[in-house]
């Protein structure tokens, strides 16, 4: 399983399959197509930390606004 | 099976006196004398069943007096680390003595999750948390709607939610109520591995009434016992 379904999976387990996980892609906006607020940003930061076994600092979290980002971020972590 | 009695064994370690923790055991040692005498806290249990001692936990209140983090503090008979906004922390000196204290800023402009994951730590490690989930201080001491973030932090940590309605007497002479309700776990509600947002919505729902039943047993007791005094309403 590549990045772009692992994310897929956990977002489905946070919104609990309340988004339909197949039309994201990595230009799929966190807050604008998602519809993401801050504390699910959270919630979905410190999943990402547990599932991709990285740190995610709050420097790291403004940048994060598309799926792509988050992909992007974990590639560069888990480096 | 070793790593667990590790862990046991570094719980033990961080709760004894040590002098690592000199700058919140000094102040708690004057407040529970300075406090003690004023407001002279008596601590409730609205059930017959008592908090784990061994476990962590992450304690919610309503918070209507600045004197509710220290009531509560030395209430609990146990070392506590505390959440406040950044606001609160104010300039560098004031932060340090704050943080030695055993006080764990949070940014609440931004996603914080610096200073969750310290709080999800100090928790982790067996400690008592102690944080107000409306937010700010409400002076009439109702309780009004929570934000779900106590509730994910306890999540991360594994720790039940332990609710407690604090409230100073109405008179000057009249004890200080520290109600402790019945402490919960996130898996007495949600049996999923992961739960959802709607979940945590939901438990943050749970967390509030179960903030209520301390409120109404504390009005209940001052009723039994505020021999024909004037009560006030419970919203």
């Amino acid at each position: 399983m590549d990045t772009l379904d692992r994310l897929k999976k956990l977002l489905s387990e946070v919104y609990d399959g309340a988004i339909d996980t197949d039309g994201i892609t990595e230009e799929t906006g966190l807050v604008e197509d998602i519809g993401m607020k801050s504390i699910a940003m959270l919630y979905m930061a410190m999943s990402i930390e547990g599932e991709f076994n990285v740190s995610l600092t709050n420097d790291d979290l403004p940048k994060m606004r598309t799926v792509g980002d988050i992909i992007k971020l974990i590639e560069e972590r888990s480096k | 099976m070793s790593n667990k009695k590790e862990a046991k064994k570094e719980i033990k370690k961080d709760r004894a006196v040590d002098i690592k923790f000199l700058l919140m055991d000094l102040p708690r040692f004057f407040a529970t004398i300075s406090f003690g005498l004023i407001y002279r806290p008596k601590r409730m249990y609205i059930s017959k069943k008592r908090p784990d001692k061994k476990s962590g936990a992450l304690v919610i209140a309503n918070h209507s007096s600045f004197t509710d983090p220290v009531l509560i503090g030395i209430s609990m008979g146990r070392r506590m680390w505390y959440l406040a906004g950044e606001l609160a922390m104010g300039n560098k000196l004031k932060s340090t003595l704050l943080t030695g204290c055993g006080c764990i800023g949070i940014d609440r402009n931004i996603s914080d999750i610096d200073g969750i994951r310290k709080a999800v730590n100090v928790m982790k490690r067996g400690h008592y948390l102690l944080m107000f989930p409306q937010g700010r201080l409400e002076r009439d001491g109702e309780i009004k709607k929570l934000k779900s973030g106590a509730v994910l932090m306890a999540y991360q940590a594994g720790v039940p939610i332990l609710p407690v309605y604090v409230k100073k007497g109405a008179k000057w002479y009249n004890r200080a109520i520290v109600m402790v309700g019945e402490e919960f776990r996130i898996s007495d509600y949600c049996d999923k591995k992961m739960p959802s947002m709607a979940d945590i919505e939901r438990l943050t729902d749970i967390a509030a009434e179960k903030m209520h039943e301390c409120e109404h047993a504390y009005y209940d007791y001052i009723k039994a016992h505020s021999k024909g005094r004037k009560v006030p309403k419970v919203n």
